[in-house]
C-alpha cells in the first residue's frame, strides 16, 4: 500500500527527502548551499526547516530536522512518506563516529523508513585531515546494510562539492524505482 | 551508570517478560564488568597481567554490547538507549582506569588519529633524526640537549611574553628534565610537520601557547581532558588560518582562548572555566559554571547546560573582519528551554564582572613570573 502511494507521488514527480544526522553535521548548510543562500549565518536548527527544490523536473521537498540530542527523539515524527533519507556525517568528527553509527543503525530499523533509499553525505570534506570515504564506510558499518539501497558521497557544503551530484543520485534512484515496481 | 544504579524490580513470583529477563541479565553482567574494571589497578603492570585484564574487560564490554544488539528486537526503544548509555559508561570507565595506571602522557601536538595515515607528518624518530642533524650543522656545538633546545625553542620563562614571537608551545619541564628530549622531539615535530590538525589532550596545570608558526596546522582542533590549564591559540588562528572546526571536551577549571574558528565550535562537558572564542557557530553541551566571551555570526546554542554566562569577545582578540559581522553573542537558544520566558540556564555576564582588557593583554599571555596557576587566579577561575 505504502509503495503504491509512493509510486503515485513519484509519478507526480514529487519526492520527500528527509535529511538527518548528528548536530553540527552540516545539514542546514548543505540545504542552504543547494538553494544558493548565504551559508555564513546558519544557526543550529531549533526544530525543522522544509525547502522545496526543483531538480531535473522533480519537485524535491527536503525536510531538514535539527540533530541536537533533544531533537533526536522527534525524528520519528518525520519518517512517514520519506522517499530518500540523506544521512549527513561530519567527516572531521572522529570522536562521535560511534554515536553517528548508533543513530543511523536505529533509523534503519524503523519500519516507516523501510523502502527509502539512503544517501550518506560525507560532509566537510574540504577540511584537511578529514576522514576518508573508507573510514566512514568502516566506522558506520555501511557494508553490513542490507535493508536499504545506499550510497556514500564525499561532499562539502562550503565549496558545494558533489551536492548537485547527490541530488542527481536521489532523482535517478527514484526513476529506477518507478520502473522496478 | 544509570542502568546499573536502578534497583531491581521485585517481581520474583511473577512471570517475567523477555525484556525484564534481559534487564536483569544486563545488570548482572554490567556489575561484573564494573568490578573487574575496579580491580585493574591491583594487577601488576609487569608480565602483561594488567594488559590482559584490560583486554578481558574490553572483550566483555564488546560481548555485552552485542547481546544488546541481538536482543534489540525485544526491548523497547527507550531501554535500548539506556543500555547503550550504560555500555558507553562502562567503556569510559575502563578508559579512565587505563589512563590512571598508564604512565602520564607527555605533552605533544599530533595530527589527531591521522598520524599513521598522514604521510606529511614527520614521525617521532624522524624528528629526533632531524634534531640530531641540525645539531651537527651548528658549528662547535656540544652535543647536549640545551644546545638543541636553543635552536628549536627556548624554555618559555626566558622568552618575551608576546605570543606572536613565542616559538615555544608552553611552559615545559626544565631542560634538565630527562623527558625533555622527548618533549623537544615532539615540539620539533610540531614545527616541522605539515600536520593538519591540532590536538591537545590530557594535561593538568599547564600553560600552553600555540605558536604563530602552527598556523598551517589549524584546519581542525581538538582539546580534551584538561584540568587547571591555560591554553592560548589566538595567535595562529587570528594572524594565519582560522580553525575550520574546533572541538572542546572534558575541560575543568581552565582558561581556553580558542582564537578564531571559521566553522563551528563544539563544546562538551566544560565546567567552571572561561572560554574565549570567535566562531561562526557556537554549540555548547553538558556544561556548567562557565563564562563564555564570544563572537558568533550565527545564534549560539546550549543543550543540557546550567550556569553559563555570556559576554562579547574582548577587544584584544577582535579582528577587523569581525567588526563587519554582527555579533550574536547574546542571542542564545537553549534546547532544554523551548519557551518564551528567559532560560534559567544562561545569562549575560554583567559588564562589571567581565575581565578588563588589561588582563587579556598582559596577564593571559603569561610571563616569566606568571604560571598557569597565577593566570587562572587573576582570571578568577581559581579562588
Amino acid at each position: 500500500m505504502l509503495s503504491i502511494l509512493r509510486k503515485a507521488r513519484l509519478k507526480d514527480k514529487e519526492m520527500r527527502i528527509l535529511m538527518l544526522g548528528l548536530d553540527n553535521a552540516g545539514k542546514t548548510t548543505i540545504v542552504k548551499k543547494i538553494m544558493n543562500e548565504d551559508v555564513n549565518s546558519v544557526s543550529p536548527t531549533l526544530g525543522f526547516i522544509i525547502k522545496t527544490i526543483d531538480y531535473d523536473g522533480y519537485k524535491l521537498n527536503i525536510w531538514d530536522v535539527g540533530g541536537q540530542k533533544t531533537l533526536r527523539t522527534y525524528w520519528k515524527n518525520y519518517f512517514e512518506k520519506t522517499d530518500t533519507l540523506i544521512w549527513v556525517v561530519d567527516s572531521t568528527d572522529r570522536g562521535r563516529l560511534g554515536d553517528c553509527r548508533q543513530e543511523l543503525e536505529g533509523l534503519l530499523l524503523q519500519e516507516r523508513l523501510m523502502g527509502a533509499s539512503l544517501l550518506i553525505f560525507k560532509n566537510k570534506s574540504d577540511v584537511a585531515g578529514a576522514m576518508t570515504e573508507d573510514e566512514i564506510r568502516e566506522g558506520l558499518h555501511l557494508d553490513s546494510i542490507r535493508t536499504h539501497k545506499w550510497r556514500i558521497m564525499t561532499c562539502s557544503a562550503m565549496t558545494g562539492e558533489n551536492l548537485q551530484e547527490g541530488l542527481q543520485w536521489v532523482v535517478q534512484d527514484a526513476k529506477d524505482r518507478l520502473f522496478l515496481y | 551508570m544509570a542502568a546499573a544504579a536502578v534497583p531491581m524490580s521485585e517481581q520474583q513470583g511473577e512471570q517475567l517478560t523477555t525484556s525484564e529477563v534481559f534487564f536483569r541479565h544486563f545488570q548482572q553482567e554490567a556489575t561484573a564488568i564494573q568490578e573487574e574494571i575496579a580491580k585493574i589497578e591491583d594487577f601488576s603492570s609487569s608480565g602483561g597481567e594488567r594488559a590482559d585484564a584490560v583486554d578481558h574487560c574490553l572483550a566483555e564490554i564488546a560481548r555485552l554490547s552485542n547481546e544488546v544488539k541481538d536482543a534489540s528486537s525485544s526491548i523497547p526503544a527507550y531501554d535500548k538507549r539506556t543500555y547503550s548509555d550504560a555500555i558507553k559508561g562502562l567503556s569510559s570507565k575502563l578508559q579512565d582506569a587505563r589512563a590512571k595506571v598508564a604512565p602520564r602522557q607527555k605533552f605533544s601536538f599530533k595530527s589527531s588519529f591521522t598520524t599513521r595515515k598522514n604521510e606529511s607528518a614527520i614521525s617521532l624518530n624522524d624528528a629526533t633524526a632531524l634534531l640530531n642533524e641540525k645539531r651537527l650543522n651548528i658549528p662547535g656545538n656540544a652535543s647536549d640537549t640545551s644546545a638543541a633546545s636553543s635552536f628549536v625553542t627556548t624554555p618559555y620563562e626566558t622568552q618575551s611574553p608576546a605570543p606572536e614571537q613565542a616559538d615555544a608551545v608552553g611552559t615545559l619541564p626544565s631542560v634538565g628534565d630527562p623527558q625533555s628530549q622527548m618533549a623537544q622531539a615532539a615540539r620539533l615535530r610540531m614545527s616541522f610537520s605539515q600536520s593538519t590538525s591540532v590536538s591537545i589532550n590530557d594535561h593538568a596545570d599547564q600553560h600552553i601557547i600555540l605558536p604563530a608558526s602552527a598556523a598551517h596546522a589549524t584546519s581542525s582542533g581538538t582539546l580534551s581532558d584538561l584540568h587547571r590549564c591555560v591554553v592560548d591559540m589566538s595567535s595562529p588562528t587570528s594572524t594565519g588560518q582560522p580553525f575550520a572546526t574546533l572541538t572542546l571536551k572534558n575541560i575543568s577549571q581552565s582558561l581556553i582562548v580558542c582564537g578564531h574558528v571559521s566553522g563551528a565550535a563544539h563544546l562538551t562537558n566544560i565546567t567552571d572555566s572561561i572560554i574565549v572564542v570567535a566562531c561562526r557557530q557556537f554549540r555548547m553541551h553538558e556544561s556548567k559554571g562557565c563564562k563564555v566571551y564570544l563572537h558568533a555570526s550565527g545564534r549560539p546554542i546550549i543543550e543540557d547546560c546550567s550556569g553559563v554566562q555570556f559576554a562579547p569577545l574582548p577587544e584584544t582578540y577582535l579582528k577587523e573582519a569581525d567588526r563587519a559581522v554582527e555579533n550574536q553573542w547574546r542571542e542564545v537558544d537553549d534546547f532544554k528551554w523551548l519557551r518564551a520566558e528567559a532560560s534559567p540556564n544562561w545569562g549575560v555576564l554583567e559588564e562589571s564582572k567581565r575581565l578588563p582588557e588589561q588582563v587579556w593583554r598582559d596577564v593571559v599571555p603569561g610571563g616569566p613570573s606568571l604560571g598557569a596557576e597565577d593566570v587562572l587566579r587573576a582570571a578568577g577561575v581559581l579562588k
